[in-house]
């Protein structure tokens, strides 16, 4: 069982990540070519606005869901991270039980009024106002999964949550690699430009 | 109300995340006051999430990330390096000044921190510099980030205020550069007071050359960026978009340090992390909305009108305020929480609204590296193996910049409305 659910939450990350990626590169792409079409062809695409806002909306709901699951989501941990690890555990479980209800009242509530705003249109594109607003009961609906399966993973799986490290370790940890890559780049092409000079 | 606050704040301490803690203490007060209005939950949200104009903001992110990413650090070293070389305590004015470049270009005060750091902290401390106050002048630096623009805080604080990117892009700009100013002179009497040694690089003519060419197509984005906006050429989205391109196309094909099967993964990380502000800024929709209802904005407005407090004591004050939020409030939620409370109040008495933003992002950006809540401080502790504390001394005579120009902000509002109102010719 355990396996199966781990799984789907693999396979879940994986078409959220290329949805997201895809649809970002879409609004860049709707972006830059509004610009070129008004300065260069003095035209433009109708609607173009409205699509890439609403894709925008997807991809920040989406995002915000799955950042849940990897718990990057903003917040005050300086306390947090002075607990011990098993009261931790606790307090961390009583979040996700606490966000979990926020989702599920968030997503109860976005079914009736989605039903209340389906016959609305937009004017320009023809799209139901319910295509962009499904985004929330979605999002919302995929936050009340990742709460529960956080919180098992507190108990069966706790390095996956990284609950061992503290959150600032983990951000220090990323941006220090990433710099790093950078400069390594950059070292190798001075080196190069060094070769070139010499030769 | 109380009850919204008492448990906004347990929320926030217990570490649930700002977005879901605004959430839980929205949720908390529709149950108990107003349970018929449970149904605004998913529209509020929704408008929140639903923002042409929050478009430029992982635009914004993506152009940084793709020329941090490209690595240009060494080469804005270099540059600088070629400016402040040979002055005494040379190494600390080249931090500051390649903090001035960078910011402008990456927008982010902590990947600032994190790539000069990671070169400079230890070679200063190779070069003779005292840790504390190598790791202290790149955190005290960093803080231009935000304030330089582009910036993302700023965009941040533009939807929130309803205000313009261009003009609050101009109003940061000489905040931004007063602060690297003074903390160029303040490193340089140091320098000069602890004997601090000159640099004696010796670059080839190709370097020099290359380094130059380098640094002034690094510098042309920012330049471009904020000039379309300011001229009203481009929109902040299409700007930003434009940003991106360039930042691909010299990338790719200039520095040679992006690969274009790296590029995914880019936009993913810009797009995830942009979600990271967006939940905090569509569930902070409830929370405002409940502030409007209470009459909160109205009240603190009153409040002030009936202090009759005069617009430089209000704005002293709002700066003493900021600081402390700042020190326990990550930027994004802070300027979320604080606009549209404080805003009204500042509009009544006749301040104008990039004055405020302009105070608000600076002030702000002197929390972020305040202990105890401070990713550049961490960030700069695990390079130089430093207590947080020891760090925080070390920024503290930088910092003292940071202040002055935010006491000089409050006093002489052309500081920050000079420029917009130059380029815009209205208040």
């Amino acid at each position: 069982m355990n396996r199966v659910v781990r799984k789907i939450d693999k396979i879940v990350n994986r078409i959220v990540d290329i949805i997201l990626m895809v649809m970002f590169i879409m609004i860049f792409l709707m972006v830059f070519n509004q610009v070129v079409l008004r300065y260069v062809f003095n035209t433009s695409i109708m609607g173009t606005a409205e699509v890439f806002t609403m894709l925008f909306t997807y991809s920040s709901a989406l995002g915000a869901a799955i950042m849940l699951r990897h718990r990057e989501h903003i917040k005050i941990a300086v306390f947090l991270d002075k607990l011990p690890m098993k009261v931790k555990k606790y307090v961390i479980t009583f979040n996700y039980l606490v966000i979990g209800v926020f989702c599920f009242f968030v997503f109860r509530e976005s079914l009736p009024w989605l039903n209340s705003i389906k016959t609305f249109r937009s004017q320009v594109t023809g799209i139901s106002r319910a295509v962009e607003s499904i985004t929330i009961p979605i999002a919302f609906g995929m936050m009340i999964f990742y709460c529960i399966y956080n919180i098992f993973l507190i108990y069966l799986n706790p390095e996956e949550l990284h609950l061992e490290t503290t959150d600032a370790d983990l951000e220090v940890k990323e941006l220090l690699n990433e710099a790093a890559a950078a400069d390594r780049i950059a070292l190798g092409r001075e080196k190069k430009d060094f070769q070139g000079e010499t030769k | 109300m109380i009850l919204l606050l008492v448990s906004l704040a347990i929320c926030l301490v217990i570490g649930i995340p700002v977005a879901f803690s605004l959430g839980v203490s929205a949720l908390t007060y529709f149950l108990t006051y107003r349970p018929e209005l449970l149904i605004i939950l998913p529209q509020r949200i929704f408008s929140g999430f639903n923002s042409e104009s929050m478009i430029a903001l992982p635009l914004f992110i993506l152009m940084g990330q793709l020329m941090n990413d490209s690595g240009i650090t060494r080469r804005i070293i270099d540059f600088s390096n070629l400016i402040f070389g040979k002055l005494k305590g040379g190494l600390g004015c080249i931090n500051v000044f390649a903090s001035m470049i960078f910011g402008g270009i990456s927008g982010s005060s902590s990947s600032d921190t994190a790539s000069i750091g990671a070169i400079l902290i230890p070679e200063m401390e190779k070069r003779g510099y005292p840790k504390e106050f190598a790791a202290g002048i790149t955190v005290a630096s960093s803080t231009m980030g935000m304030i330089i623009p582009p910036s993302v805080p700023m965009i941040l604080y533009c939807v929130t205020a309803e205000q313009s990117v261009g003009k609050l892009f101009l109003g940061g700009a000489i905040p931004g550069i007063m602060i690297g100013l003074f903390q160029l002179i303040i490193n340089i009497v140091i320098s000069y007071k602890r004997d601090y040694p000159k640099e004696n690089f010796t670059y080839t003519k190709k370097h020099i050359l290359a380094t130059i060419r380098t640094s002034l197509v690094a510098l042309v984005m920012p330049l471009f960026v904020v000039g379309t906006v300011v001229l009203g050429i481009a929109t902040a989205n299409e700007s930003a978009a434009f940003g991106v391109m360039y930042s691909i196309v010299v990338g790719l094909f200039l520095f040679k340090g992006i690969k274009l099967k790296n590029l995914p993964k880019a936009f993913l990380q810009a797009i995830k992390t942009c979600s990271s502000i967006m939940i905090i800024i569509a569930i902070s929709q409830l929370y405002i909305w409940i502030l409007s209802l209470e009459g909160v904005p109205q009240m603190v407005a009153n409040s002030v009108i009936s202090f009759n407090l005069t617009p430089t004591l209000l704005l002293t004050t709002l700066m003493l305020i900021i600081l402390v939020a700042g020190t326990f409030i990550d930027v994004s939620p802070a300027i979320l929480l604080i606009t549209p409370v404080f805003l009204p109040a500042v509009v009544a008495v006749g301040i104008s609204p990039i004055q405020f933003g302009g105070l608000l992002i600076a002030g702000l950006a002197v929390g972020a590296v305040t202990p105890p809540v401070g990713t550049c401080l961490n960030v700069a502790a695990a390079i130089s193996k430093l207590e947080i504390g020891a760090i925080f001394r070390g920024a503290t005579p930088f910092l003292i910049g940071n202040i002055v120009t935010l006491i000089l902000i409050c006093f002489i509002p052309p500081l920050t409305t000079y420029l917009p109102e130059l380029f815009y010719g209205i208040k």
